[in-house]
């Protein structure tokens, strides 16, 4: 089971005070019983003194070998017990999927009208994009 | 060219570079959305590469920094991190900092060809 090997190989390397693995895979396009997704909040004093882009090379390393047998996204939270203290034990939300199609978002099966405010506001903000990026591919 | 090759010629001829599901305009994803919103916010510009419009980057870009998933944010050529490192520093304001400062060295960000 991924969810526990995770949890199995994070609790013996990191030792960690609190650890959550949740299994996200619902919030995506993925088999029911799928387990691909993962939210993952460690706390471990093991980081201390660690910058974050540190931190989660530690975790991915750990889990390196399970990418490879299906894990696919992780949304990783890693702090320190003073960190998680005074965030008061509460980690971001992770978002919801984009990836399935979704014509009524995207707008595709609606009737040609004419615009709109928010329709307007949404092309204001696409034409600020549009100045904004550098597309390289 | 190589596909390493590609990808270190993408990260060190611009500033600022998100590798992402999707566009700006129209992320496939939502860790890759909340990423290009965070360095929107910044209001400075930068270069991003649809991964899935190019399989040979997809298949490779997680070996060019030994980072596993998307996004990926490169300031001055180096790996910054994925969705929830990117949040984080904006969050703590330090993403505004490090984008401006990199935006500052290139006017441009890059955008001369």
């Amino acid at each position: 089971m991924m969810q526990q090997e995770i949890e199995e190989r994070l609790h013996q390397a990191l030792a960690p005070t609190h650890l959550e693995v949740i299994n996200e895979s619902h919030m995506h396009a993925v088999a029911r019983d799928a387990e691909t997704h993962f939210k993952v909040v460690v706390v471990s004093r093991q980081f201390e003194g660690h910058l974050l882009l540190a931190r989660h090379r530690e975790v991915n390393a750990l889990l390196k070998p399970l990418f490879v047998h299906g894990l696919h996204a992780l949304a990783l939270h890693t702090m320190t017990p003073d960190e998680w203290f005074e965030r008061g034990g509460e980690s971001p939300a992770s978002p919801e999927c984009l990836g399935v199609a979704r014509p009524e978002r995207a707008g595709l099966n609606a009737e040609p009208r004419e615009p709109g405010r928010s329709q307007r506001r949404r092309r204001a903000i696409r034409r600020a994009l549009n100045a904004q990026v550098k597309t390289l591919i | 060219m190589d596909v390493m090759d590609r990808i270190k010629e993408q990260v060190e001829g611009n500033p600022i570079v998100l590798y992402m599901k999707g566009t700006p305009q129209f992320p496939q994803c939502g860790f890759s959305s909340r990423a290009a919103n965070a360095l929107q916010d910044c209001g400075v510009k930068f270069a991003y590469v649809n991964v899935l419009a190019d399989p040979e980057i997809f298949e490779n870009l997680p070996r060019f920094a030994d980072w596993p998933t998307f996004p990926q944010l490169y300031i001055n050529g180096e790996l910054v991190g994925g969705c929830d490192i990117t949040l984080e520093l904006h969050a703590t304001g330090d993403l505004q900092k490090m984008t401006a400062a990199a935006a500052a060295k290139d006017p441009d960000g890059g955008t001369k060809e």
